[in-house]
């Protein structure tokens, strides 16, 4: 079966009588401009975006809640949507009841129900609850039994509004589980969703929108990539760091610093991978001479944990600068095994127990994304451990506006 | 798997302006429609003590408080009839209007959460109320009936006519409802409005005084309202009057078919940007 839309268009914004209007006044917009796309029975399509970009208002029109402003689409087969668990539920009816209401509301007779009411009481695991009025039930139990009301509808094609991020670890899995068979049965599914991995394991196919436009459709992996890559790119910026009050006491300081993640082939790649190597290059200009200096790169979750310390002692080459010099200290991280969020580096020089030259807490923060060719087989281990780097040192004279800083 | 291709086709297009209402379509959902009008009865009587009773109470409290007051009291004029029963007629037809066009007004807010997350007819959301509210009715028949009983006004073949100025105020209600309910989706002063203007509507409807006492020279504007004919003729046909002015309804139900029809054009024009709008 197909599913096909050609350019749509969604006035956001009622018209003052009952007949639409053409053009947009002033505080309206185009949800969605254009999309058009195909998609073909047991095909497993994923929808990522920024928020805002119109999935939802894509998923609106193709449930039918909203209608699109221009265009149409051709939906072939019966459609089931999970925008929300347990709409139309009802506190005072008993769980039951509210069984029968909710698949009443999302389309089912009440035959069909009457069909399927023992699985899906045993999904829900409310056997012994189930003429209990549901205001009763635990937030748990309420969320498993509108989930297993929803999975149970079998649609032709089936559309998820990140749906899943629901109930409890245990929960969750059953859901997925219910999920992956759902897709084994040949069903079509759509699937929105933030989290990278889950579009990654569940879908072959990925649509990419941004401000309302298809910008994006094709194997899942590529598209996810392409979409990391536009978000670093848009909040990208070369961390720089001048310690300004630190200028005049210290004998040395940092300069500024970069942090490069590399891709396989050695080469810079806009996104930081799980598992792949980073450069850390910081600078550092001398104020007086600094003897057998160790130079520092450290790497905390956002938590507060320690998790990396690369340095110069390890290598046992240490910095030496006369006043005036400035060296760029790079240090290349192999193989960071870092679950994907946020961290933060901090800098440091000087030598251990004696004397500290510089430090900088916050020196810069990087991000690592999940590496959507290795979400099925890879395993992450977390924690604290000793990162394998390489290092190198340059060591030259600082340009004449640096010195005329100084003095 | 290919056999399935053909079965079900559905296109989304964009609003066609006025589009008729698919009976087969509600009738596919008619279980649903169950289900909310349980939902409805259920709500309003469920937690409470008195529970069900409630439904017996309301009509023989509030006919018990008028009759205290304008029978009594202000002793309206009935031409002979008990006013316990001029009054209870009058809120057979009145109070079942009133109470269904107020909870139409809210209804397609008070269910703004199904809308925006799931597609059903729309339109079954103002059926609810109308539906919901006929439960009253009859339960205010049974008070009326006995209540005649008690006053030895006894049923006769002129009860016969009952069920049509029934259906007459149910097609003026679920008129007025449609519109209210599309209306106030819009602008939301109607659910403002709309209580103010019931309350108007009760005292220029025959509703606690018979028609009779109007002067005659204001008749034809007292006319105008379409209650007044088939608040008339029940009252008449309870009453077991020999003289009914059956003629008298063909002004409302000309009303009800006009407010039926606009209502449900106007609906099926507004419940697209309804989603987007509660």
């Amino acid at each position: 079966m197909t599913l096909a839309r050609q350019g749509k268009r969604i006035l956001m914004r009622q018209p003052p009588f009952i007949m639409p209007c053409e053009e947009l006044r002033q505080n309206e917009f185009l949800a969605l401009k254009d999309v058009s796309f195909e998609i073909r029975h047991g095909e497993r399509v994923g929808v990522i975006g920024r928020n805002g970009a119109g999935k939802s208002t894509l998923l609106k029109i193709l449930s039918r809640i909203t209608k699109p402003t221009r265009g149409h689409a051709d939906v072939y087969g019966r459609l089931g949507a999970l925008l929300e668990v347990g709409t139309g539920f009802h506190p005072e009816l008993s769980g039951r009841e509210n069984i029968f209401l909710n698949a009443a509301v999302l389309g089912l007779t009440r035959k069909e129900v009457a069909r399927r009411f023992d699985e899906i009481v045993a999904f829900a695991e409310i056997e012994d609850f189930l003429d209990m009025a549901v205001k009763h039930y635990s937030s748990g139990m309420f969320m498993r039994l509108a989930f297993s009301i929803s999975a149970h509808l079998d649609p032709d094609i089936l559309i998820l509004d990140e749906v899943l991020a629901v109930g409890d670890a245990a929960f969750q899995k059953k859901c997925i589980g219910k999920m992956e068979g759902v897709a084994k049965d040949g069903r079509t599914v759509l699937f929105v969703s933030h989290s990278i991995a889950s579009i990654v394991s569940f879908c072959d196919r990925c649509l990419l929108l941004d401000n309302g436009r298809l910008v994006r459709d094709g194997a899942a992996i590529e598209v996810t990539e392409f979409y990391q890559e536009s978000l670093t790119a848009k909040s990208n910026k070369s961390p720089d760091v001048l310690a300004a009050e630190k200028n005049k006491t210290n004998k040395a300081y940092f300069t500024s610093i970069k942090v490069t993640p590399l891709g396989d082939d050695g080469e810079p790649t806009p996104v930081l991978r799980v598992g792949k190597d980073v450069e850390i290059e910081a600078t550092i200009l001398a104020k007086a001479r600094v003897t057998e200096n160790s130079v520092a790169a450290v790497i905390w979750d956002a938590n507060g944990y320690r998790l990396i310390d690369v340095n110069l002692a390890l290598k046992e080459d240490f910095l030496s600068l006369d006043k005036g010099e400035e060296a760029v200290v790079r240090f290349t991280l192999r193989n960071v095994l870092l679950r994907p969020g946020d961290y933060r580096i901090s800098l440091w020089m000087g030598r251990r127990a004696i004397e500290d030259t510089d430090m900088i807490p916050d020196a810069a923060i990087f991000s690592v994304e999940v590496d959507p060719r290795k979400t099925k087989h890879f395993q992450i281990f977390d924690g604290p451990y000793q990162c394998e780097f390489t290092h190198s040192m340059e060591v030259r004279d600082a340009g004449k506006d640096s010195i005329s800083a100084i003095s | 798997m290919g056999t399935e291709n053909q079965k079900h086709h559905l296109r989304i297009l964009p609003s066609q302006g006025w589009v008729p209402v698919s009976f087969s379509e509600l009738w596919s959902y008619r279980d649903l429609l169950y289900y909310l009008v349980l939902r409805d009865i259920r709500s309003t009587t469920h937690a409470t003590r008195l529970g069900f009773y409630w439904v017996l109470l309301q009509p023989l409290a509030t006919a018990a408080i008028i009759s205290v007051v304008m029978g009594f009291l202000v002793k309206v004029p009935t031409d002979g009839v008990p006013y316990p029963v001029v009054v209870l007629s009058g809120l057979l037809i009145w109070g079942y209007v009133s109470n269904v066009v107020i909870r139409s007004s809210t209804s397609m807010i008070a269910n703004a959460y199904l809308l925006t997350k799931v597609y059903f007819p729309r339109i079954i959301i103002p059926l609810v109320p109308s539906i919901s509210g006929l439960i009253d009715m009859a339960i205010h028949l049974f008070v009326i009936t006995a209540c005649c009983f008690y006053y030895q006004v006894l049923p006769q073949s002129s009860w016969l006519i009952l069920p049509f100025t029934m259906a007459l105020a149910i097609g003026i209600a679920l008129g007025a409802g449609l519109w209210v309910s599309a209306l106030t989706v819009r602008f939301r002063d109607f659910g403002n409005i709309i209580p103010v203007f019931l309350q108007l509507g009760m005292y220029i409807s025959p509703v606690f005084y018979p028609s009779s006492i109007v002067p005659a020279h204001w008749r034809w504007l007292y006319d105008m309202n379409p209650m007044v004919g088939i608040i008339d003729v029940t009252r008449d046909a309870i009453v077991g009057r020999g003289d009914v002015q059956f003629g008298s309804l063909g002004y409302p139900m000309e009303v009800a078919f006009f407010l039926l029809f606009s209502g449900i054009f106007y609906f099926r024009v507004s419940e697209d940007i309804a989603s987007d709008l509660v």
